[in-house]
């Protein structure tokens, strides 16, 4: 029989030969920085004909905001505008509304640490709770001379089991 | 068939006040035949409520337009499983049809528990009653599904019938919506019973786990056709559309995900009650936040609040939902606290390392992920409160916040089944560790030689394979032992294995499942998506995909005009496929909309086994401004099958776990159960 090494390899390989050759083989060729910073500006940005898509992804052909918006990151870039100088103008035109995402700055950075403050304090009373139901076992902990001889009687009967 | 409608649900309505009073009064009077006759006016209210849904949907497959619901969601070329498909397309018809399936569960929950529990079942009657009762509310005098059409003439209103209905939203017009909304309804509304249940068991102080042992398959159940809901979903959105994704983080879509992911921490913390009498108050609260959130997923899907790509029935019934959901918190508040005594945990923590452990760190990561969407998709809301600014919370958000909570939820989902109950070994730790882990790395590190480079997709990828390696070990060991002592082959094994303890192991398919659905996220981190307007002729190419566009065809039926481009598809010089994305026109409602062409797609399943790793995805946006050339959209979308995968395996798995695990044979050591008395003793 193989060694188990040998076969988790194998395993690791096969599996990873299925789906990474096709998976990431294939990444894009850099596209020019110029569509790059374009993209990228793109997905920060909210479409502004009430559909809720994002700007990048848009699907709607007659739709009178997205061409708008595209052409005016456009047109930044072409002037050499850098990409927070063009999401600022943006969002002195139409608003703060206009980012995907808050900035994280002043009231809106509640937005960004609130989960992780959550996750904190949920830490903490995760902790607490422990440390109290640890507590309450030491306080009835059992016989030390029992609890041996209780697990020295559970490993023979799991050694037999496995016989 | 109108009029039978509304007297149904006039008298659905009494029968349902009649319930909750009888229920009430029979119980604290001490008068079986009242608390009986309850039980039969629920299942009174669930034949009414079945009959006004079934005269809808025959209004519906009559084209009967003197019914407002028909004549604004319906038209005469509209197919007839669409036609069905109306009933719960709009808000008057969603709402009867919420309520003809809660009528269903609650009967069918009353039917299965009347004898075995009946002390349980005064309160939890007035409690699935009231909660029918507010949507019954609803259906009768608020968004009554079978007001008609009438005109002001000089000798009063007349009721008149238009010669077509205005159609179906077309966005609506796909298969998954013929499915999809009563499966997310059935999740939805099968919370209630462990709602009900929980609360009756928490106010007659009901000793031991009785409620859990009542309610666990209902929730799993509920559970289990909320992901398949939430699965459609998300499939509706990546075929109908056409912006290439198939979760946008959209706050309809993080309303079905809130009670999922606190339902999620229910099924887990439960175990803790069920195996060791810990955490007692923390599932009330659970399971009464799992329901709460439903109803809250509802008011914010239907009152207009938020802005979404999903909302389709909204009008005036936020209000409404606001005083219910108040009622219910300051309700579930009150209970909780008046019965806090009673919730004391029996048993302590043995030791950090765990499965207890794990269990809390389990529900405080998920309840974290719960958190995080609450707080991104009300944000806009506070944001206007507090500053009267109106600010977007959209996917960019959401991915920053969601992925390493999301990562560290998936490394528990590999750690949690490696603990013990009471205490584990380092020894042991290590004994399960090493292998997986080892698993994990080894993808992972293949996965970066092939040119991986994203970090979140690099971590998804190890902890995925590990997880898939922890379960894939849990089975050998086990089968190992079978086929020693039962000589019987390998599957042989493992199906015995799985009988024996169909809950543990359907548990680790689900497991199995969510790390399937992980790597399909992964394909996000490397998908592509270009625009060309082409002729007839031109090639668009992607990566080493070539796209050659054939002509566009022109058809027409009842229902739609529709543009077909025909698009070749070839990699590496051979033709993969011929795609034809769609732009229609739907007559009825005078609305365009987009037909996505997927490849492979569902219907070809030997496609799919060849070629797993990526979807191609093509748009048919429309045409030019100059109208001569067609604007076609190609997204290169992989791994996105895997998602799908991972939620049929999910599904699976929880059908494994709610059949019921082989009792041990004679002659096999039986496992030590609390006498029958004692696990059903009630209270004085």
């Amino acid at each position: 029989m193989k060694s188990p090494r040998r076969t988790l390899l194998a395993l690791a390989l096969t599996v990873a030969a299925a789906f990474g050759p096709a998976l990431f083989a294939q990444q894009p060729a850099p596209a020019d920085a110029g569509e790059a910073a374009f993209r990228r500006i793109s997905d920060k940005l909210i479409c502004q004909c009430g559909c809720n898509y994002g700007l990048t992804v848009c699907p709607h052909l007659q739709c009178p905001s997205a061409p708008v918006l595209r052409a005016k990151i456009r047109e930044g870039l072409a002037a050499g505008k850098s990409e927070p100088q063009i999401l600022e103008a943006m969002v002195a035109e139409f608003g703060p509304a206009i980012l995907a995402a808050p900035p994280a700055e002043g009231f809106n950075l509640t937005a960004w640490v609130m989960p992780f403050v959550a996750l904190l304090l949920g830490l903490a009373l995760v902790y607490y709770v422990a440390r109290r139901w640890l507590g309450r076992r030491k306080a009835t902990a059992p016989d030390p001379y029992l609890l041996e001889r209780y697990r020295a009687n559970l490993e023979r009967e799991m050694k037999k089991l496995e016989e | 068939m109108d009029a039978l409608g509304s007297y149904s649900l006039l008298l659905a309505f009494g029968f349902c006040i009649y319930a909750i009073l009888a229920a009430l009064i029979g119980h604290w009077k001490q008068k079986p035949l009242l608390q009986q006759s309850s039980e039969r006016a629920v299942v009174a209210v669930t034949g009414l409520v079945v009959v006004a849904t079934f005269c809808l949907a025959v209004l519906l497959l009559r084209d009967d337009f003197r019914v407002a619901y028909v004549a604004s969601h319906s038209n005469r070329a509209l197919p007839i499983y669409f036609k069905f498909a109306a009933l719960w397309s709009g808000q008057e018809g969603s709402l009867l049809w919420w309520s003809c399936l809660m009528a269903l569960f609650a009967a069918t929950a009353v039917s299965v528990n009347r004898r075995t529990h009946p002390h349980l079942m005064p309160y939890a009657v007035a409690m699935l009653m009231t909660v029918l009762g507010f949507f019954l509310v609803l259906n009768n005098f608020v968004v009554n599904p079978f007001a008609l059409l009438a005109m002001q003439t000089p000798h009063g209103p007349q009721i008149f019938s238009p010669p077509d209905g205005g159609g179906l939203n077309p966005l609506l017009q796909h298969p998954a919506m013929v499915i999809h909304p009563p499966m997310l309804y059935l999740g939805f509304v099968g919370f209630s019973v462990p709602f009900a249940f929980a609360l009756s068991a928490l106010i007659t102080r009901t000793k031991g786990e009785q409620w859990i042992h009542i309610t666990r398959r209902w929730t799993m159940i509920a559970w289990m056709f909320l992901t398949i809901g939430i699965l459609l979903g998300g499939r509706w959105a990546y075929a109908v559309l056409g912006w290439g994704g198939y979760w946008g983080w959209d706050p309809v879509e993080n309303a079905s995900l809130l009670p999922w992911l606190t339902g999620t921490a229910f099924l887990h913390s439960v175990m803790m009650q069920e195996k060791r009498g810990m955490m007692k108050v923390w599932n009330m609260v659970l399971i009464f936040a799992t329901f709460l959130l439903c109803i809250f997923g509802t008011f914010l899907t239907r009152s207009g609040v938020l802005s979404s790509v999903h909302a389709f029935a909204q009008s005036a019934i936020g209000p409404y939902f606001s005083v219910f959901l108040t009622g219910l918190l300051v309700l579930t508040s009150a209970v909780l606290f008046w019965r806090l005594d009673f919730l004391k945990s029996e048993n302590q923590l043995d030791s950090l390392a765990s499965r207890e452990s794990s269990f809390l760190f389990n529900n405080l990561i998920l309840l974290a992920s719960c958190f995080a969407v609450l707080w991104g998709t009300l944000f806009p809301l506070l944001s206007e409160a507090v500053r009267g600014v109106k600010i977007s919370v959209g996917a960019p958000y959401f991915n920053k916040v969601q992925i390493p909570i999301g990562l560290f939820l998936l490394f528990l989902t590999g750690v949690g089944p490696l603990f013990a109950w009471r205490r584990t070994s380092f020894d042991s730790l290590k004994r399960n560790f090493t292998r997986p882990l080892l698993f994990g790395a080894l993808v992972a590190i293949v996965a970066f030689l092939f040119g991986a480079r994203n970090f979140y997709a690099l971590m998804t990828i190890f902890l995925a394979f590990f997880v898939i390696g922890t379960i894939a070990m849990e089975f050998f060991r086990g089968a190992r032992v079978i086929r020693q002592k039962e000589e019987l082959g390998w599957a042989g094994a493992m199906v015995e294995l799985t009988r024996r303890n169909t809950r543990r192991y359907g548990g680790y398919v689900i497991h199995f499942g969510i790390a399937l659905l992980f790597i399909g996220f992964v394909g996000n981190a490397f998908g592509v998506h270009e625009q060309a307007e082409v002729l007839p002729g031109d090639e668009i190419n992607v990566r080493d995909y070539r796209f050659v566009i054939q002509g566009i065809d022109q058809d027409e039926t009842d229902n739609h005009i529709a543009s077909r481009a025909r698009i070749d598809v070839y990699k590496g010089g051979s033709l993969l496929a011929t795609m034809e994305p769609e732009r229609r026109f739907y007559k009825a409602s005078q609305q365009p909309t987009t037909e996505v062409a997927i490849w492979p797609h569902l219907s070809k399943p030997l496609e799919i086994l060849r070629h797993p790793n990526a979807d191609i995805y093509l748009v048919f946006s429309g045409m030019s401004d100059d109208n001569q050339r067609a604007v076609i959209q190609v997204y290169i979308n992989p791994l996105v099958l895997w998602v799908w995968l991972g939620g049929v395996v999910m599904v699976l798995g929880t059908l494994i776990a709610l059949v019921p695990s082989r009792p041990p044979e004679p002659g096999r050591p039986l496992r030590r159960r609390k006498p029958a008395k004692e696990r059903h003793e009630v209270a004085a």
